[in-house]
């Protein structure tokens, strides 16, 4: 494979990350006498490759469990990955590296999901927002009243706040909070986790339109987890689904939202509730999304998938590349073969 | 046409919490009617009052809330006054509840069919094995795969959207006329909330039961329901067919609320956001409740707008409503 040109910042290269719950010692015992070994083993995120362009922002769906919040963990280098790595700008930046500067580290910064279980409740806003410039010298400790004013100011909130306690804000405002911290040490690469899944609607527009100016303003380099694919349409340049720990589909998000390919992006989409539809009947796809201490063989998604083929119950599909589209569906890799062949009658 | 009454009539309902800070007049003068297999959007935010209006109807407000005043009608007969044992025969035979969150709906530690059993038995005599052989044909008509195994099973070996089938089931067992669903499928992934809504669709219709629907999201009010109330700060603020509400909305509230929808806008460009927060239900603002957030306010909106309709039973409490000439 042909490396993408120099605009390439972010870089996810064959990640794994797995979770072991070892057996008790009673099971261990059974086990060294000869018994099955019944370690509980989770692949959370399987093989994930993925590279975000300097400026634009990736968008991660996909529905609880997917291993979407693993997989941004291990982005920000909060979770070490099992194989594979995540770079910026070249340089490694997951926990599992060896080498690791702080420098290189203060450039990629998390907003999370929660801001009310994020920021640390007994402090206050402007200790929240500056410690950690002080902590790594960025600015003198004497600057940090108003370097946190600056901050507020980017965030939309009042230099009124800068002495009060997390609890007194309302959600929207923690997670403007929130970003500020993130924002406070300049970081390029913003991981972004469910920030606004939390917040009421009118709220969520409001942080959904700091987050874009900021994005404007600052250049930064965005990954965006999300299960609303609504929310990502609008804030992201590509799309990424991820299922049981693999992304089945990636392309740039006008593309992806006018032909998915892969039969679950086109359930997802296809359940997105819209007020122009009105009145319908809604057509669900069935089942659940399989444990992922017993995934199913083949392809994770055929159990539920209403195309599902021989084939699937039994390999995983690779990935086929159309233009900027990128999937894996044994349907896209049979449309290829036979286009290729010349025996296809597919458009 | 000599026509029985609806299903559902509230009028003028006001529930208030005292708190030691003040009283929070949750639910402030709120009409509706719910006709027969009708289904009702409410839609609000957080602290809207959507759901002390859902909990007031089945009288599940506990001190220090209250319903200080106005009427409930439950097939035309007042419920606000009943003494509460007469209507505990109404409550899950012909109003029933379904709620957000289902795992902490369910008792943990109770089997599935174990609290089938309890809520039949709150109802009518039934010996056990007529309350199982019940409880596993109402599991399947909700989809749960291998029912009679299920009802053995305890509430942390089902999934959510499981547990949420369960919880539905469990509401429905007497058959309610009326329903009350308080956001059920909130907690829920995209795919399973496809799931829920077509099962609750089905059986609305085939049952003819009359629902409320009580969610934030718009979308889902588009596609599921018949008619639309919006709620802002304990009031209706507009109501009237889910299409004219969404399609042509009167208040501004609502306009801005459709305008936060990010899957409406094009990619990229500022959403029209509503500036502020939702006002403390401590100290709301007086007048119309909505009018510092609002940018079209005058100096008339410090009084109370009265509804007033505009256009066929879509009705709006504003004094300068989006699309009209100011008053």
């Amino acid at each position: 494979m042909t490396r993408q040109a120099t605009s390439e910042s972010v870089r996810v290269e064959g990640v794994t990350k797995r979770f072991v719950r070892r057996m008790g010692l009673l099971a261990s015992t059974v086990a060294h006498l000869g018994g099955p070994n019944r370690d509980e083993v989770v692949t959370a995120v399987d093989n994930v490759t993925l590279s975000i362009p300097r400026g634009s922002a990736y968008g991660l769906v996909g529905e609880s469990g997917c291993g979407k919040s693993t997989l941004g963990r291990l982005a920000a280098g909060l979770l070490a990955p099992s194989s594979g790595s995540v770079s910026f700008d070249g340089a490694r930046i997951d926990a599992g590296a060896t080498t690791l500067s702080a420098r290189q580290l203060l450039r990629v910064q998390m907003v999370f999901q929660n801001p009310m279980a994020s920021l640390n409740p007994r402090q206050r806003v402007v200790d929240i927002v500056s410690e950690a410039a002080v902590y790594h010298g960025l600015i003198d400790r004497k600057d940090r009243v108003e370097f946190a004013v600056g901050l507020l100011d980017e965030v939309g909130l009042p230099r009124e706040a800068l002495f009060r306690l997390p609890h007194q804000f309302s959600g929207g405002q923690r997670q403007r909070i929130g970003i500020a911290r993130a924002l406070s040490v300049s970081p390029d690469f913003l991981i972004c986790d469910e920030p606004i899944a939390a917040l009421d609607v009118s709220i969520q527009a409001q942080i959904l339109n700091l987050l874009l100016d900021l994005r404007k303003k600052r250049g930064l380099t965005m990954l965006f987890i999300s299960h609303d694919l609504g929310v990502v349409h609008y804030l992201c340049d590509t799309v990424g689904v991820m299922y049981l720990g693999r992304i089945v589909e990636t392309a740039p998000t006008a593309e992806l939202f006018r032909r998915p390919q892969h039969p679950y992006t086109q359930a997802l989409l296809a359940q997105i509730p819209s007020r122009s539809t009105g009145r319908r009947d809604y057509q669900p796809i069935v089942g659940e999304m399989p444990s992922p201490l017993a995934p199913p063989k083949g392809c994770h998604f055929n159990p539920r998938c209403p195309s599902v083929m021989a084939i699937c119950r039994e390999e995983a599909p690779p990935e086929t590349t159309t233009g900027t589209h990128r999937s894996r569906c044994w349907l896209s890799s049979e449309k290829e073969r036979d286009l290729q062949s010349g025996e296809g009658r597919y458009q | 046409m000599t026509s029985a009454p609806p299903p559902l009539e509230v009028s003028h309902l006001t529930t208030a919490f005292h708190l030691k800070a003040g009283t929070v007049r949750s639910v402030n003068d709120v009409s509706f009617t719910l006709h027969r297999g009708e289904m009702l959007g409410m839609v609000g935010e957080s602290g809207s009052g959507k759901s002390v209006t859902g909990l007031s109807i089945l009288r599940l407000i506990e001190p220090p809330g209250r319903i200080m005043g106005g009427s409930i009608r439950v097939k035309g007969q007042e419920i606000t006054s009943l003494p509460e044992g007469a209507f505990r025969r109404l409550r899950g035979r012909v109003v029933s509840m379904i709620f957000q969150d289902p795992m902490t709906t369910l008792n943990p530690v109770l089997t599935i069919g174990r609290q089938f059993y309890d809520v039949m038995r709150a109802q009518e005599r039934i010996s056990r094995p007529d309350a199982m052989e019940r409880a596993e044909e109402a599991l399947r008509q909700v989809g749960i795969p291998s029912p009679r195994a299920r009802l053995h099973a305890y509430p942390h070996q089902l999934s959510g959207g499981m547990r949420q089938r369960v919880c539905i089931a469990i509401a429905l067992i007497s058959d309610p006329e009326i329903v009350i669903a308080d956001e059920p499928t909130t907690a829920l992934d995209v795919t399973i909330q496809a799931q829920i809504l077509s099962l609750v669709q089905n059986l609305a219709r085939q049952r003819s039961m009359a629902m409320i629907w009580v969610t934030h999201d718009l979308s889902v009010v588009a596609g599921l329901c018949d008619r639309v109330a919006v709620m802002y700060a304990g009031r209706i603020v507009e109501m009237g067919r889910t299409d004219d509400v969404l399609n042509r909305p009167l208040h501004p509230y609502t306009l801005g609320l459709i305008n936060s929808i990010p899957a409406e806008a094009s990619p990229a460009e500022r959403l029209k956001q509503i500036p502020g927060g939702p006002p403390s239900p401590l100290q709301l603002p007086t007048g119309c409740a909505f009018a510092p957030r609002c940018e079209r306010a005058t100096t008339a909106c410090t009084a109370v707008p009265e509804e007033r309709e505009i256009g066929t039973g879509h009705a709006v409490r504003c004094f300068h409503p989006v699309g009209a000439s100011p008053l």
